[in-house]
């Protein structure tokens, strides 16, 4: 009975979660759809948002931004991370309040207060491409912090710095040689997320690039008064992308949990 | 039919054959171990009784009444878990209580059988704490209160011993014990540690892979193994082929293996006579273990171990060769493999 | 001495000033806007504008109510769906959970327009329901607060079960079984030892989703054009769009955002002390 029940349950939950996605997928093959079935199953939408110039680079766009944030915020976080673990505790405190921070501000209040310090300036400083990319670096911050810590705290980063040093070596050749290589699982799935979360943000960009910088998301935006069918050919195609990473990242993780039980 | 009676039962697991045709006649009052390994499927036995897991085959009865298919709730039988299991968010009290409130008892028979049983096991001054704030020890004592207060037909202990130190164990080896007799409460209990069988039980089961592999008294299991499982898992007896056992001795026995226990190996003395095996043997490896000392002595093929009391004058060195006897009747012929 | 100061901490320079420059200084320089006239003058006035002008006080009142709602909704769903994750098969499991790991990427802009072309005025469903004469969802405004209320749950689901499943792994099995052991049912299993045992993970996962409902703007920026002020809106028109740009008011509607966020964040903090118990 109890099994029933619950079945049942999950069977409705998945299908109200499933159903706009599947109808926004249906949709943008319809010629159009006011019966009961759409009329007339078609690519013509599909074909018009790939034979636009300007949708291919868009796509990428928003993967070129993330990039720069990526490469910089792991080197930074990696590197101050060391160092409080093997010289300063208290530190570690505080980085670890900044990491987390964005968290609870979220990126419409960390965007306008960014745009409200320097886009007056007359300087690089408020080039918006550049602002863009350093809000992004706060952005993913968490995320990148903690998937670093956590490899930290499963390498038992003390000893093995420890043991590294009484064999001879030097601080940094053991963060380059021994950290560095034990860490690419975990910052491989950071970097997926971080992906993910610039690919699929919108509040940033809108409020710190507006058109400046078009990516997926302003593209869609701005198919605001086109036929419906168009939105929906470009909602499946990004939320195809973002399905691609997300599974990337499960996968993963799965991967690691499996190695990990292995060592047990 | 005796008080608790398992018939022919089976739990299959996929292609695991877990229990394989258990049948147990239990009388009533008795503390009943069930040792082996792990993995041998003691525990599975223990939760099939609880209900918490199904049997595949089998029937089982107790005081006459058929409970193969009676949900948990309805079967009046108490158990203790390895890892206590208490409920995080309730006192001590709370914990105790927690059956008697299901059962809508009144308030005052409540506190009563609650102190009651606090009293039992000696935590009266605790019962306002919480689970997180005991001993290892003391939440086993709770685990115990929990289920006994409940007056279960059958009480199930499913290694509660096993997660404490060994001081402890035997303190609460001997409280089970206590308590047992005092209720007279069917006990069921199950362990890995043949000398915690050897302790405390009435009788025990010995398992091995799914089957009960020999039972008795704790004094039958351990002078007398009838296979060379039991042999091996009890007593760390000795066990020499009887091919090998004649080139040591130069006496052929009918047996698969012949099985005797270290402290029956001697130093040879004079006025041993006919009734003993006489053979020389070098001493390989010593090991100094307090009281006694253990030897690992090694003659042609045979190899086994002897203890001797330390006090019995020096110890032998590693290399030296030395006459050594068995009394006859100490050797147990063993017919399974 | 300043070489001696850049060998020595020549690890943490980089971090330090990124995270100042975009993050410690533009918050610290917008909790001291806030406080600003546009002369650049010490003020309360943003602050007062934002408690009296009924424009503000209704987002801060939509914002509240929206993000409150969802979130409780989206918690009971995700609540009772987490429970019922335990009965399905090993291999249903893993389909299902795959599948919320998929949809919780499922949000932003993308579902706002999904939710416009299926339930907009011209959306497929309504047009549908239209069509074959099914009233209440006809009827269905998509652009109104439980309109809003409906899309916001839509999130909410998947990201509150991923939430709470850590917490579910912390009811052990053992204490449902010896519950049962002493002749309680599953029902009382859960008043008495299993719903308090949860309510650390359920609390956490509420002021978690309370916070993403908050801030969320995409949705809110496509599905609401003027008609239902919200504060994430609000807070952008100030530096962005066609009205005259007031980023000292803006600096002080942030700030009210923040400090709602933080004391949602700290009053569940605060419960969620007040029932944990340290687990064994």
């Amino acid at each position: 009975m109890k099994k029933i029940l619950s079945h049942l349950w999950i069977a409705i939950v998945s299908i109200l979660l499933l159903l706009p996605l599947i109808l926004t997928f249906i949709y943008s093959f319809s010629q159009s759809w006011i019966t009961i079935l759409p009329k007339r199953f078609t690519l013509d939408f599909y074909s018009s948002v790939f034979g636009d110039p300007s949708f291919f680079p868009a796509l990428f766009r928003g993967f070129l931004i993330s990039l720069i944030p990526i490469v910089l915020m792991n080197a930074a976080v990696m590197l101050s991370l060391y160092y409080s673990i093997l010289y300063d505790s208290r530190l570690g405190y505080l980085i670890q309040v900044l990491c987390l921070l964005p968290y609870s501000i979220q990126g419409v209040i960390l965007a306008t207060s960014i745009i409200g310090l320097y886009a007056g300036h007359q300087s690089f400083l408020s080039n918006r491409i550049f602002l863009l990319t350093m809000t992004y670096c706060i952005i993913i911050l968490p995320y990148i912090y903690q998937s670093i810590r956590n490899s930290f705290y499963a390498l038992n980063l003390k000893n093995i710095v420890e043991a590294g040093e009484i064999l001879g070596a030097k601080k940094f050749q053991i963060l380059l040689r021994v950290v560095l290589p034990s860490l690419k699982s975990g910052l491989f799935v950071s970097m997926l997320l971080s992906i993910a979360l610039i690919f699929g943000d919108f509040a940033i960009i809108k409020i710190i690039a507006g058109n400046q910088y078009q990516t997926a998301q302003m593209y869609l935006h701005n198919t605001r008064n086109m036929p419906n069918q168009i939105a929906s050919a470009i909602v499946s195609v990004m939320f195809l992308i973002v399905f691609v990473i997300s599974s990337l990242i499960l996968m993963l993780k799965n991967d690691d949990l499996k190695t990990d039980r292995k060592k047990d | 039919m005796a008080f608790l009676e398992l018939r022919g039962l089976n739990k299959i697991y996929g292609k695991n054959h877990v229990l394989q045709d258990i049948n147990i006649s239990i009388p009533e009052g008795k503390l009943i171990s069930f040792l082996g390994p792990s993995g041998c499927g003691k525990s599975t036995l223990l939760r099939c009784i609880a209900g918490l897991e199904t049997v595949s085959d089998g029937k089982i009865y107790l005081d006459n009444k058929d409970l193969t298919d009676v949900p948990i709730q309805k079967r009046d039988v108490g158990m203790v878990f390895q890892n206590y299991s208490l409920f995080p968010n309730l006192t001590v009290f709370d914990n105790i209580a927690f059956g008697l409130k299901i059962r809508k008892e009144a308030k005052e028979v409540i506190a009563r059988d609650v102190n009651e049983m606090l009293d039992l096991v000696g935590l009266t001054h605790k019962k306002d704490r919480f689970p997180a704030f005991l001993s290892g020890g003391e939440q086993q004592r709770v685990a115990l209160a929990r289920a006994l207060i409940m007056k279960p037909k059958v009480l199930l202990l499913d290694e509660p011993l096993s997660a404490l130190d060994a001081q402890l164990r035997k303190n609460l080896q001997n409280e089970i014990r206590r308590i047992q007799r005092q209720l007279r409460i069917t006990t069921l209990f199950v362990t890995h540690d043949q000398s915690e069988a050897m302790a405390i039980s009435d009788i025990i089961y010995l398992f091995n892979i799914g089957k009960i592999e020999s039972s008795g008294s704790p004094i039958e299991i351990y002078m007398s193994p009838k296979t060379e499982f039991a042999a091996r898992f009890i007593g760390n007896y000795n066990l020499l082929t009887s091919e090998i056992f004649s080139e040591l001795t130069g006496c052929r026995l009918e047996a698969a293996y012949l099985a005797f226990r270290p402290e029956v190996v001697k130093l040879s003395e004079p006025e041993f006579g006919d009734d003993s095996y006489f053979f020389s043997a070098a001493v390989k490896e010593v090991n100094i273990h307090g009281n006694f000392i253990r030897y690992v002595l090694l003659a042609g093929k045979a190899e086994f171990s002897m203890d001797i009391l330390s006090d019995l004058g020096d110890p032998l060195l590693i290399g030296e060769t030395r006459q050594f006897a068995i009394r006859k009747d100490c050797v147990l012929t063993i017919h399974e493999s | 001495m300043i070489r001696k100061f850049f060998s020595k901490y020549k690890m943490i320079i980089p971090f330090f000033i990124i995270v100042g420059f975009f993050e410690i200084v533009p918050i610290g320089n917008m909790l001291i806007q806030s406080f600003l006239n546009a002369e650049l003058r010490f003020t309360f006035n943003n602050y007062v504008t934002v408690f009296t002008k009924p424009v503000y006080l209704v987002a801060i009142r939509n914002s509240l109510f929206l993000s409150f709602i969802s979130s409780f909704l989206g918690l009971a769903i995700a609540f009772l769906t987490v429970l019922s994750i335990p009965l399905l098969s090993a291999r249903l499991r893993g389909v299902f959970l795959a599948m919320l790991n998929m949809l919780s990427n499922f949000a932003g802009l993308p579902l706002a327009f999904a939710f416009m072309i299926i339930f907009g005025s011209s959306g497929v469903l309504i047009l549908l329901a239209e069509e074959i004469g099914f009233e209440s969802l006809a009827n269905f405004q998509l652009y109104s607060i439980p309109g809003l209320v409906a899309v916001y749950v839509y999130f909410q689901i998947p990201l509150g079960i991923l939430l709470l499943l850590p917490g579910l792994a912390g009811i052990k099995k053992e204490w449902q079984e010896a519950a049962y052991l002493l002749k309680a049912n599953s029902f009382q299993f859960w008043i008495r030892v299993g719903i308090p045992m949860f309510l650390p993970s359920l609390l956490g996962t509420f002021s978690m989703l309370f916070a993403n409902a908050l801030a969320a703007y995409a949705t809110a920026y496509l599905l609401v054009v003027t008609n239902i002020p919200l504060l994430p809106i609000q807070i952008a028109n100030m530096y962005i769009g066609d009205l005259r740009q007031r980023p000292e008011l803006g600096s002080a509607l942030s700030i009210t955002l923040l400090l709602i966020m933080l004391l949602v964040i700290w009053i569940t903090n605060f419960l969620k002390k007040r029932f944990e118990y340290r687990r064994v």
